[in-house]
């Protein structure tokens, strides 16, 4: 697909967030937040598919390649520091079987 | 037959009418030839001695020679004459001969002769009879052998034809009862005065008459109840359309419309699922392919998870290992989708579902769990019937939800089970072999094939 004068403006959204993937900036309930690189590839993995439930491997895979060790509990260390920023419904967790954002 | 006419390859009784016949045929041919030929030798060996015995005779000069040759006459169609004499009509035999029995050919005919020398007289005679004449008394005495060994075997084969025939006319009677019958007629059978070989088809046929019977009627109730849940719908919804006329202001006339909608969409959700389980009821399955279970849950939860969040209830998995099964359609969706909005529906708010996977002993094991209030004991199995809905029960929903997961169940060989947990709320387990075998074998496959054309 050709990109409009090579600029991508891809703003993901759902029905209480938008996420910028250019500023890694999120936007919810008119507040804007800077999100950090793992927060952002955790977010941007949810919001690709946004009414899909994520399991903890699929979004352990975004943050490899970061050269760094993967903690056990890394993923809900991202989320919870997601929550904190945008609100504990933004992201709903599935027990069980992982997270998800509304569509 | 009804118009039908069936091909018969295989006639019982023509088959045994046949062989017996054959059989029978081929045994009288060979008892009248072997008879037959005794007694043609027989004779043959009689008239010799006879012979011999008219030679005794004439050696002891009881009889003298007889000139006359009467063929008219068979008694006498034995010849004694004297050798040497030289009159016209006797055999000109040469005097050389030795005594005895033996054949000559004399003038183009053959003979049996016999030559004996009189004792008190040194005078020779010959004693003799045309050998087609001899042959002739044979042959009619081997006819009179085989003539009543043949009379016999047409009376027997006669008889036998009959019996066979008075046999089979039980069978003959069954199917003209059978034919008389209309579709609705489903009574059984007689059973009494039955052919022991015959009776374990009566029993079956009785069987499926009997089952047939039953699944008619449970049609008939499947309709008229679909008939009455279909009948409430459709008068709250004339209701409710005429109700938008009054409407007084804009804002209320759209409140109707909504109600109105909302009410046209659970009928389009009844009419659907009466028509899944019709489909499913029916033989028509679509083809069969490995799916992974896990997948199929995890969609399911995705899908319902709001509503069990719009009730606060923690829905979730407690367990699970990877499963693939064989799935037919989306039947296995259609199965956990149901499930699991049950739980929903019947969990008060803030309780908890849990659904689990596993896999035991070959098997595929799936587990919703609720903490609802339960289903009472007496009601376990009755709320797999169609429109089953317990007493009390205030939620919305048509009853067919268990009634087609229980087709599902049954188009996939699997198994349901429902039972009330000991600390609250109901267990629904699913059991399908991981065996693909057994699960192909639930339903012939041609009939998923045959569909596909």
């Amino acid at each position: 697909m050709r990109r409009n004068q090579g600029v991508a403006d891809p703003i993901l959204s759902n029905e209480n967030l938008e996420l910028n993937p250019v500023t890694r900036e999120v936007k919810i309930n008119n507040q804007t937040h800077l999100l950090s690189a793992r927060e952002y590839a955790v977010l941007h993995a949810l919001m690709l598919r946004p009414g899909t439930i994520l399991s903890r491997d699929e979004l352990e895979d975004r943050i490899y390649g970061w050269n760094e060790e993967v903690a056990s509990n890394a993923i809900e260390f991202i989320i919870h520091g997601l929550r904190k920023k945008m609100g504990k419904e933004a992201i709903k967790n599935v027990r069980g079987l992982g997270w998800m954002v509304g569509k | 037959m009804d118009g039908r006419q069936i091909k018969h390859t295989h006639s019982l009784q023509r088959k045994l009418n046949h062989w017996i016949t054959f059989t029978t045929l081929i045994f009288v041919t060979i008892a009248g030839i072997l008879s037959g030929g005794i007694a043609f030798y027989e004779a043959r060996d009689l008239q010799d001695n006879i012979l011999q015995e008219v030679a005794r005779l004439v050696r002891i000069n009881q009889l003298t020679e007889n000139k006359i040759h009467n063929d008219d006459n068979e008694e006498e169609s034995i010849i004694i004459q004297r050798l040497g004499s030289q009159l016209a009509s006797q055999l000109q035999i040469p005097n050389t001969l030795e005594d005895g029995l033996q054949t000559l050919r004399i003038n183009d005919e053959d003979w049996r002769v016999l030559i004996l020398t009189q004792p008190s007289s040194t005078q020779r005679f010959l004693v003799a009879q045309q050998t087609e004449l001899r042959d002739e008394i044979a042959w009619n005495s081997s006819l009179n052998v085989f003539f009543p060994i043949l009379l016999l075997a047409i009376i027997t084969l006669i008889i036998i034809n009959l019996i066979i025939r008075s046999a089979f006319k039980p069978l003959k009677k069954l199917a003209a009862n059978l034919d008389k019958r209309d579709g609705t007629k489903l009574n059984p059978l007689p059973e009494t005065n039955m052919l022991e070989e015959v009776a374990p088809f009566l029993l079956s046929i009785n069987g499926l008459l009997a089952r047939t019977q039953q699944n008619i009627q449970k049609q008939q109730r499947f309709i008229a109840d679909a008939a009455h849940e279909l009948r409430t719908p459709v008068a709250a919804l004339s209701i409710l359309s005429e109700n938008i006329q009054n409407a007084s202001t804009e804002e209320d006339r759209k409140q109707r419309q909504r109600l109105l909608q909302q009410g046209l969409e659970r009928l389009r959700l009844l009419v659907a699922q009466l028509l899944d389980l019709a489909r499913l009821q029916s033989d028509y399955t679509g083809p069969k392919e490995m799916v992974s279970f896990n997948k199929i849950v995890q969609d399911a939860i995705t899908e319902l998870y709001s509503l069990a969040e719009a009730k606060q209830i923690d829905l979730g998995i407690s367990h699970q290992e990877q499963l693939s099964v064989l799935n037919q359609g989306n039947g296995l969706s259609q199965l956990v989708n149901n499930a699991i909005d049950n739980a929903i529906r019947y969990t008060p708010n803030g309780g908890t579902i849990n659904v689990s996977l596993y896999a035991e002993e070959g098997n595929a094991i799936f587990r919703v769990e609720d903490t609802g209030s339960g289903v009472p004991e007496e009601e376990l199995e009755l709320i797999f019937e169609p429109f089953y809905r317990t007493q009390g029960n205030s939620q919305p929903g048509n009853g067919l939800g268990l009634a087609i997961s229980l087709e599902i169940a049954r188009n996939l060989g699997g198994h349901i089970t429902l039972l009330n947990r000991d600390n609250g709320g109901i267990q629904f387990q699913y059991l399908q072999s991981q065996n693909i075998s057994q699960n192909l074998s639930t339903r012939p496959l041609s009939s998923a094939v045959n569909n596909l054309n």
